[in-house]
């Protein structure tokens, strides 16, 4: 029995042992890339953790970091840090300072804010609620309501506003089947669930140019106004860093502007520069930059500039967190001030 | 020995191994916890992910919202249990099983080994999106993905014990006209017990992985989905709390092996108890 007390002993030393090992590894990706001031005039390396794997979703960045519009602000280095299904959360990242800025969903950086994060949204891609439910189109579901009683397929990453658009839709949870899936909507065509919540840019397209006939629900047009893709960075960086802020709200307008008119320059971008390596379709990432423009552009962005939210906006974004369980205000989640700024000091940019 | 004093003699060890085995446990668990104070106090983590020993024992029972804290946890946890639990007398079971047929007879050996070893190889994860579509999102899945993590350890371990039985033994049952399954059940057996002990030892945890794993992918239920979720909406006391938890049940599972482990071997094969 003693000999198994030194093997119990020694096993669990050599566990301690691989945890002071790996600290080092740990460590490093924990402070590499300081993205705070940068030396001299310049406002050093600018690090954006996205939303999402690098696929035209993040068209303006690409365009932005290619086309030069970052380096003319003044960045001497552009670090695009990929997110995807198991990333670690963006505003994790932000929060420990291993990118300077991230992309991510209002409820989501309100939680985090809830839970004591000193973050700040200063704006956002998408205009209109990017998520939406994804049925066959002989068995379409047009409404919330036509959700109850079947099974839809939910990531778990998604799970938060999954739950949130119930809220506001007034539909029990209980009256739906939730069935957990990952990214890949094969069951969708097999019949496993009726419905598939995604990003209305990324699963319909695929379906779709494979043939198949599908229907989708855009929860913006369901009353859901959480605005998609919001750019947030550290109440920190809005004081001491506000000239980096603004260099990089600058570029990804100029950036935007041209991912806009230029969807298959940005596509390409996406296949064969930025998102190599990932497998994206040409033809797909087409269908999904111009699916996009739709989320952005709308009659307020138009008039005031890209990623700008109204007075209007704001306060249903606010109302909807609330019902969510997100309870914030619209000055403790949001900084627009930046925006207004950049605006106010060059027309052009609208 | 009569059955009553081999039961009463069986306790002893019984006992003697938990108070060891406690012992361990204490030691233990006061190391990963200083480990973890040291490791977060070094690496200077920011404190809104990482959460100390303390920020969980707060999170678990000292806020106001403990005790709705504790029954997320324990809810989930209990929902692991049972699926670990549950994958892991299938996995075992099974594993009996098939190494009793394999010894019994070799043929079944030659052709089903290989097929053992290419599922083996197939990453699980890879493998759970056909064993959902053929099982379904409920306890049967959850009781597959766990039981191949408990089985393919336990195979090869309950093999190698039947195997290791005394042959003089069996020759002394096949002489007095016993067949080859008595010969199993009076010296095989019993001499492989040692081994399927081990294998469980090391199945325990494996199962609750497995458990894991199969309610992150399938079912959506259990702590294995709330991690998950947790994690991705900067819920890290909870998750944190729910590592411990799982950490918790992972070391009780494991001693608790090794305690029924202690029982049964001073009573079958004093030998290898000591």
């Amino acid at each position: 029995m003693s000999q198994l007390d030194r093997r119990t002993l020694l096993r669990r030393g050599l566990q301690a042992g691989g945890l002071l090992l790996a600290a080092p590894v740990l460590a490093a990706c924990g402070d590499d890339e300081p993205s705070g001031g940068g030396s001299g005039s310049g406002l050093g390396t600018l690090g954006i953790r996205l939303a999402w794997i690098k696929n035209v979703e993040f068209g303006g960045e690409f365009m932005a970091d290619s086309r030069g519009y970052f380096k003319a602000e003044g960045f001497s280095k552009v670090d695009l840090i990929t997110g995807g299904p198991n990333a670690t959360p963006a505003e994790t990242d932000v929060v420990t300072g291993k990118a300077f800025a991230g992309l991510s969903s209002p409820d989501r950086v309100g939680a985090a804010v809830l839970k004591g994060a000193p973050l700040k949204i200063i704006g956002a891609h998408y205009q209109k609620n990017p998520f939406s439910i994804t049925s066959m189109a002989d068995k379409p579901i047009r409404t919330p309501q036509d959700m109850v009683g079947k099974k839809i397929g939910v990531q778990a990453t998604n799970e938060a506003v999954w739950d949130a658009f119930l809220k506001s839709a007034k539909i029990d949870p209980k009256s739906i089947t939730k069935v957990p899936v990952q990214f890949d909507p094969l069951p969708l065509t097999t019949g496993t669930v009726d419905g598939w919540m995604s990003y209305v840019t990324n699963e319909p397209n695929v379906l779709r140019l494979k043939g198949h006939k599908v229907e989708t629900m855009l929860f913006a047009e369901q009353g859901y106004p959480l605005v998609g893709e919001a750019i947030f960075v550290t109440t920190e960086a809005l004081k001491k860093d506000r000239a980096k802020v603004k260099g990089m709200l600058r570029g990804q307008i100029k950036g935007w502007k041209d991912c806009i008119k230029e969807p298959e320059a940005a596509a390409k971008l996406a296949v064969e520069v930025y998102g190599k390596g990932l497998g994206l379709e040409m033809e797909e990432q087409v269908l999904h930059a111009k699916t996009q423009n739709d989320l952005i552009l709308t009659e307020d962005t138009k008039k005031n500039g890209l990623f700008t939210l109204s007075p209007d906006l704001l306060r249903r974004n606010i109302e909807t967190l609330a019902v969510a369980g997100v309870n914030v205000t619209a000055e403790r989640l949001f900084d627009l001030s930046v925006l207004e700024e950049i605006y106010k000091e060059d027309a052009s940019l609208v | 020995m009569s059955a009553v004093q081999g039961a009463r003699a069986s306790l002893g060890p019984g006992l003697r191994r938990l108070g060891t085995t406690l012992l361990s446990l204490v030691l233990s668990l006061a190391l990963v916890g200083v480990g973890w104070t040291v490791f977060l106090e070094v690496l200077n983590v920011s404190e809104l992910v990482a959460k100390s020993p303390g920020d969980v024992w707060a999170y678990l029972f000292t806020v106001p919202e403990a005790a709705a804290n504790r029954e997320t946890i324990l809810s989930g946890l209990a929902v692991t249990l049972r699926d670990a639990g549950v994958g892991l007398v299938a996995g075992l079971l099974a594993a009996a099983a098939v190494a009793m047929s394999f010894v019994l007879w070799r043929t079944a050996e030659r052709s089903l080994m290989p097929i053992a070893m290419v599922v083996r190889s197939v990453p699980l994860v890879a493998m759970t999106p056909v064993i959902t579509l053929a099982f379904g999102r409920d306890l049967l899945a959850t009781t597959v993905i766990s039981g191949i993590v408990v089985f393919f350890p336990a195979l090869v371990n309950l093999v190698f014990g039947l195997r290791s039985a005394s042959p003089q033994a069996a020759d002394l049952v096949a002489a007095y006209g016993g067949s080859a399954w008595t010969a199993m059940r009076k010296v095989q057996i019993p001499s492989a017990l040692p081994s399927f002990f081990a294998a469980a030892r090391i199945a325990a945890p494996g199962s609750l992985i497995g458990a894991l794993l199969a309610e992150w992918l399938a079912t959506g239920r259990g702590l294995g989905y709330a991690m998950l979720t947790s994690g991705s909406n900067f819920r890290y006391d909870e998750l944190w709390a729910s590592v411990v938890a799982v950490t918790l049940a992972s070391l009780a599972v494991y001693a608790l092996v090794g305690v029924l482990e202690a029982a049964v071997l001073s009573r079958y094969a004093p030998r290898e108890s000591r």
